[in-house]
């Protein structure tokens, strides 16, 4: 009955993503002489948190450091109930946050934006700023204090050894593939897996030094990587869509019940159950290690960027609304 | 009672004063040729009823802003570019079942059809703009989803569906894709809306939209869909006028029942029907005068000036009762009918006409204001008093020579005096030093009191929903189910970003970064809810194009890729006008009290300097973009408490300047000048006071309540001053003049003051609330004045002519 029309617009899309890619070698130099206004440290209002758009958290230790728009990166040493700003970003909208231990961390944003903090977030120091690239940053995972990868758009892949002192361009896709680079997890022991637009699927059994194209269960795009258990991997994108591999993405299982909502994020709690969350205020909650999911009910209808489990019966979920807590228990039917 | 022997015209006093001789001769024109006068003022009367006939009822919505205000400026100049979202939204909402169980989710059948056909009925209403009406019916409302390499798409209400449930089911599921929960389909998923703009002006006919018919159609809606469990609500700015309109015809009722109140009162006063009917019509008169006058100037009466007949009528009577109690002591001295209407005349022409100068001048205060509702309220109430100079002061004294009062009506009335007279005593009293000093502490007392609480006092509207309307009226229920029940904002307040010779500025990525930043300060200062811009919506788009990443959801800083995200966004959103040089930024606020309003226009302002300081992160170009203040319902009022504000400064340093200066120019005495003001001017304080106790804003109705107020109020001062001046002259003591005075016009200033009252508070029960307000306001300030000239102006007098009373 429901007749899926492609829209003119669709067709458009990659077209014009490709323009613009190739044209940004020639565009104009971004205005370089704007100064950068940078973030002073101090807490932020509930209000404020309430309207902020959060596009990923993780823990540093205890504390709960979350990023978003207009250059917040906010944490919490409570849960949740306050939140506090770190000093020394600019207004870039930050895409994902890592750390290597409660105090060394990353941040990355558009604007190819990387800074760092070795206070767990207080304050932070930009590494990289390159506006003219056009290429946001989208994933990063952090090894340690020394090590760590960033990802992003068009296939963009940037490494440090020296604890972002330097930052190294390499290439991981193959020949013209310049699809976005979504999310990086590290899963089993020593493995790394990135996931990304229109299937995109890369392994690395060696942290990171080398990367193979593995063949993925689905063509539509991915948008996170979660690692399950000790051995297991998640993936999950658009339209719901979520795999579950415990061989390292040789073979795939699909998720029950993950869909037909786009999902872009998640987390594996304490107790191994499995919350996955995306657009239009969708909630799924997997018991079994990914194999079935459950919808749950959040309080509000808003896009989800992704959900931090605290303990078996909370998690806090981070979105378009900024953040709130979720009630893992009452599972809706 | 002692046989009065007859007098005639040779025993009147000579007048006195400059004007005496003036006086006498508009006298003896009168009066020698009457029945001449007489047919001159009935012929008058009859054209300007004939002229009134043609009064036509005149409710623009642009009378009711400060169009000169800088804000509104704004508004006028993007008014067409941006359109007037003239928008009606009728809502239908499941009521919980009757044994308290919550209601059930609109994915029903019968609410279904009901949708459909309520959907189908304000489709064709005539004025609705077909295309933008919108429900979950209408094919313009599809649900967009991501899907594998593009989008996909449909009608959330299929071509197929039957109303079967799995009919419903999937449009459960289409309204979650579409994202319709708080927008067409309520917040808990019981009620779903309809949205539809009006057309201001019919294609076809060219006529300009019939608000009061839309909102009678509206209502026939209601009536239809309102049943079975189902609550329907409607607002929008045709509706709001229908109601107001319909609120505003309540006004006839108001003024038949202040018309008998006064009518019962007067024929209790004077004990006699003939002056009681004489001095109807006498009041009456000045309000048909005005009524007729005021087309042949070309204007017409609006919700707010609409209460001037009454005022008019209050203070005809006033007159009147001033001057037929003069007639009737003159009759009662032993004058015929004529020669006691020339005394009367002769007595009260100055002393009145000054008073009815004074309230035209206090109403032309209002003026001053430059809102055109209020000037026409200042202009018609001007007119309505000068008026009352001829209808009052000539037609009235020329009827009396027409009446007999029999003596058994005569000693009844006297009777009646006699039986005041101990309050007068009482009052006298306070002319006394001991007394006097008791009285004046009390006032103190009262000022000091009255200035604490007037501090409480607010700007604007503190009410919820539409201010012209009470809040528990239907309209305002239904603003709040749908506010409470849907997303949707009904206060807004929009700022213009007008950009000067940059090309396409809205695919300028410093522009829209610019504009995003301002937001989002905005979106962080107190009572702003949430917002609409071309950046927000464009980072939307953006992020459509990414597969709904929320991770995209920014401003590409390159030109393509911008206007990709910027292309979908038609001008019809009203966010940008055909080259973008000027976008519309939409801010809902949280409601519209004043203190918000001030707030928020106080933080773009803060932003404005930021943004153009030699500092400022967008220096480049800030010189080429502007922020302007303000459109929007909010912005409006935001203008309008900003001009309200201003114009009380001037408003009460004008009325004040006057009166004194009149008062001055009549009496030559600074003391009394003094002992008249300062009563009148604690009074004002204490109105002050009162709005502030009773949570009435200083608005545009309530504003020129003060110069109504002194205007009127004054006239119980200049009325009692004019004979206790007299007195002192031939020797009396201020108590002796002061009771004199009382007993020759203190009966006729209360009754005044009580009949004017009474008449004004039942406006207490019109379905506007500023009429409401101003009614409670001018009431209290009537009645208040009038014991302030009876206590403190006595008081007052006692300390300041001293030298006179030796």
């Amino acid at each position: 009955m429901r007749k899926p029309q492609r829209l003119m617009l669709a067709g458009l899309l990659g077209a014009s993503a490709l323009i613009a890619v190739l044209q940004v070698t020639a565009q104009e130099p971004a205005a370089a002489a704007t100064p950068a206004v940078l973030s002073i440290a101090g807490p932020v209002a509930k209000a404020t948190v309430e309207r902020l758009l959060l596009n990923d958290a993780t823990h540093a230790g205890k504390r709960i450091v979350a990023v978003g728009e207009h250059g917040y990166a906010i944490t919490s040493d409570d849960e949740g109930a306050s939140w506090q700003r770190g000093a020394g970003l600019r207004r870039t909208m930050l895409t994902g946050v890592r750390f290597a231990d409660d105090k060394t961390g990353w941040v990355i944003g558009h604007d190819g934006l990387i800074a760092a903090t070795t206070d767990g977030g207080a304050s932070w120091h930009e590494q990289r700023f390159a506006p003219d690239e056009e290429e946001p940053l989208l994933g990063i995972y952090a090894r340690d204090a020394a090590n760590a990868i960033a990802i992003g758009a068009y296939g963009l892949y940037l490494e440090t050894t020296d604890g972002g002192a330097t930052w190294t361009k390499r290439k991981i896709t193959e020949g013209e593939d310049d699809r976005h680079l979504n999310a990086i997890a590290a899963f089993g022991s020593g493995k790394l897996a990135i996931v990304g637009e229109s299937g995109s699927l890369l392994i690395s059994t060696d942290a990171g030094a080398t990367w193979t194209a593995a063949k993925p269960p689905y063509e539509g795009s991915y948008f996170g990587a979660l690692a399950i258990g000790s051995e297991g991997l998640m993936i999950y994108g658009l339209r719901g869509q979520a795999f579950v591999s415990s061989d390292a993405g040789a073979t795939w299982t699909a998720a029950e019940g993950s869909g037909p909502v786009t999902l872009l994020g998640g987390g594996v709690g304490a107790d191994g159950s499995v919350t996955l969350v995306g657009s239009a205020g969708t909630v799924r909650i997997s018991r079994d290690a990914g194999k079935t999911f459950a919808p749950l009910a959040p309080a509000k209808v808003a896009a989800y960027s992704t959900a931090l489990p605290l303990d078996a019966a909370h998690a806090l979920l981070f979105g378009e609304a900024g953040t709130s807590v979720l009630e893992l228990a009452g599972a809706a039917k | 009672m002692t046989p009065t022997p007859r007098k005639t015209t040779a025993d009147l006093p000579r007048i006195e004063g400059p004007l005496g001789g003036l006086i006498q001769g508009l006298s003896n024109l009168l009066f020698n040729h009457r029945a001449l006068m007489l047919a001159i003022f009935a012929a008058l009367t009859v054209f300007l009823a004939w002229s009134a006939s043609g009064l036509k009822v005149d409710a623009g919505f642009k009378k009711m802003i400060p169009l000169e205000h800088p804000y509104m400026k704004t508004f006028t100049d993007y008014e067409q570019t941006f359109g007037g979202a003239n928008r009606i939204i009728v809502a239908l909402i499941r009521e919980p079942a009757a044994d308290g169980s919550a209601a059930a989710t609109i994915f029903d059948k019968a609410f279904m059809a009901d949708l459909k056909a309520a959907t189908d009925d304000l489709f064709y209403i005539k004025g609705v703009d077909r295309p933008t009406v919108q429900s979950l019916f209408t094919p313009n409302v599809r649900f967009i989803e991501i899907v594998e390499g593009g989008f996909a798409g449909g009608n959330v209400i299929p071509a197929t569906f039957q109303g079967e449930p799995d009919d419903l089911e999937t449009v459960r599921r289409n309204v979650q894709k579409a994202g319709l929960v708080g927008r067409l389909v309520s917040n808990d998923l019981h009620g779903a809306l309809i949205r539809a703009d009006l057309l201001d002006v019919d294609p076809e006919t060219g006529e300009k939209l019939n608000y009061p018919r839309i909102a009678a159609e509206l209502e026939a809606l209601r009536a239809k869909y309102q049943k079975d469990g189902i609550t329907v609500h409607i607002i929008g700015f045709a509706k709001a006028v229908g109601d107001i309109t319909d609120g505003a015809k309540g006004v006839i009722a108001f003024f038949l029942i202040a018309f008998v109140i006064t009518a019962l009162l007067l024929l209790w006063y004077t004990k006699s029907a003939k002056l009681t009917g004489v001095a109807l019509v006498c009041a009456l008169l000045p309000v048909l005068w005005l009524l007729g006058t005021l087309p042949l100037a070309g204007y017409g009466i609006d919700p707010l000036s609409i209460l001037v007949p009454f005022l008019i009528f209050s203070i005809g009577c006033s007159h009147a009762v001033q001057m037929t109690n003069a007639w009737k002591d003159a009759i009662a001295d032993g004058y015929d009918a004529t020669d006691a209407s020339r005394f009367a005349f002769s007595q009260l022409f100055i002393p009145g006409t000054l008073a009815l100068v004074t309230n035209a001048l206090g109403f032309l205060v209002i003026m001053l204001i430059e809102i055109d509702i209020v000037r026409e309220l200042g202009i018609t109430a001007t007119l309505g008093v000068s008026l009352m100079i001829v209808t009052n002061k000539m037609v009235l004294p020329i009827l009396l020579t027409y009446l007999r009062i029999d003596q058994k009506t005569l000693a009844a009335k006297q009777a009646q005096e006699k039986s005041f007279e101990p309050i007068w005593r009482a009052c006298s009293h306070f002319a006394e030093r001991r007394t006097a000093v008791w009285a004046i502490a009390g006032s103190v007392v009262l000022l000091v009191v009255g200035f604490a609480l007037a501090r409480g006092q607010k700007v604007g509207d503190l009410g919820s929903g539409l201010p012209e309307l009470r809040e528990d009226s239907r309209y305002n229920r239904d603003n709040a189910a749908i506010t409470s029940n849907f997303k949707i904002g009904v206060d807004v307040i929009s700022i213009v970003v007008q950009t000067h010779d940059i090309d396409g500025a809205c695919t300028d990525h410093r522009v829209m970064d610019a504009m995003d930043a301002f937001e989002w300060k905005m979106k962080n200062v107190a009572g702003i809810a949430s917002a609409i811009s071309l950046p927000s919506m464009a980072k939307i788009v953006n992020a459509g194009f990414n597969e709904g990443s929320l991770r995209w959801r920014v401003l590409a800083r390159n030109r393509d890729v911008l206007a990709q995200a910027v292309t979908p966004i038609d001008t019809g959103t009203g966010l940008l006008n055909s080259d973008c040089s000027a976008m519309q930024m939409l801010f809902f606020t949280s409601d519209h009290q004043g203190e918000t309003l001030a707030h928020i226009v106080q933080s773009v302002k803060d932003w404005n300097t930021e943004f153009h300081a030699p500092s400022s992160e967008f220096r480049e170009i800030a010189p080429l973009v502007e922020f302007k203040l303000a459109s929007g319902n909010a912005g409006v009022m935001a203008a309008t408490n900003e001009a309200v504000e201003e114009a009380d400064k001037h408003e009460l340093a004008a009325i004040f300047g006057a009166i004194t200066l009149m008062c001055l120019l009549t009496f030559r005495s600074f003391g009394a000048t003094l002992c008249i003001i300062l009563p009148l001017a604690l009074v004002s304080l204490l109105n002050n006071a009162l709005m502030a106790v009773l949570g009435i804003g200083l608005k545009v109705s309530t504003l020129p309540v003060v110069a109504l107020g002194v205007g009127v109020g004054v006239d119980y001062g200049i009325y009692l001053y004019d004979r206790i001046e007299v007195h002192l002259h031939h020797g009396k003591t201020l108590v002796e003049a002061f009771f004199i005075a009382l007993k020759e016009r203190g009966a006729a200033a209360a009754f005044t003051a009580v009949t004017m009252s009474l008449g004004v508070a039942t406006w207490a029960f019109s379905a506007l609330k500023f009429q409401a307000d101003m009614g409670l306001l001018l009431s209290f300030m009537f009645l208040v004045n009038m014991l302030g000239a009876l206590i403190l102006l006595p008081s007052l007098l006692a300390f300041f002519v001293k030298a006179k009373k030796a």
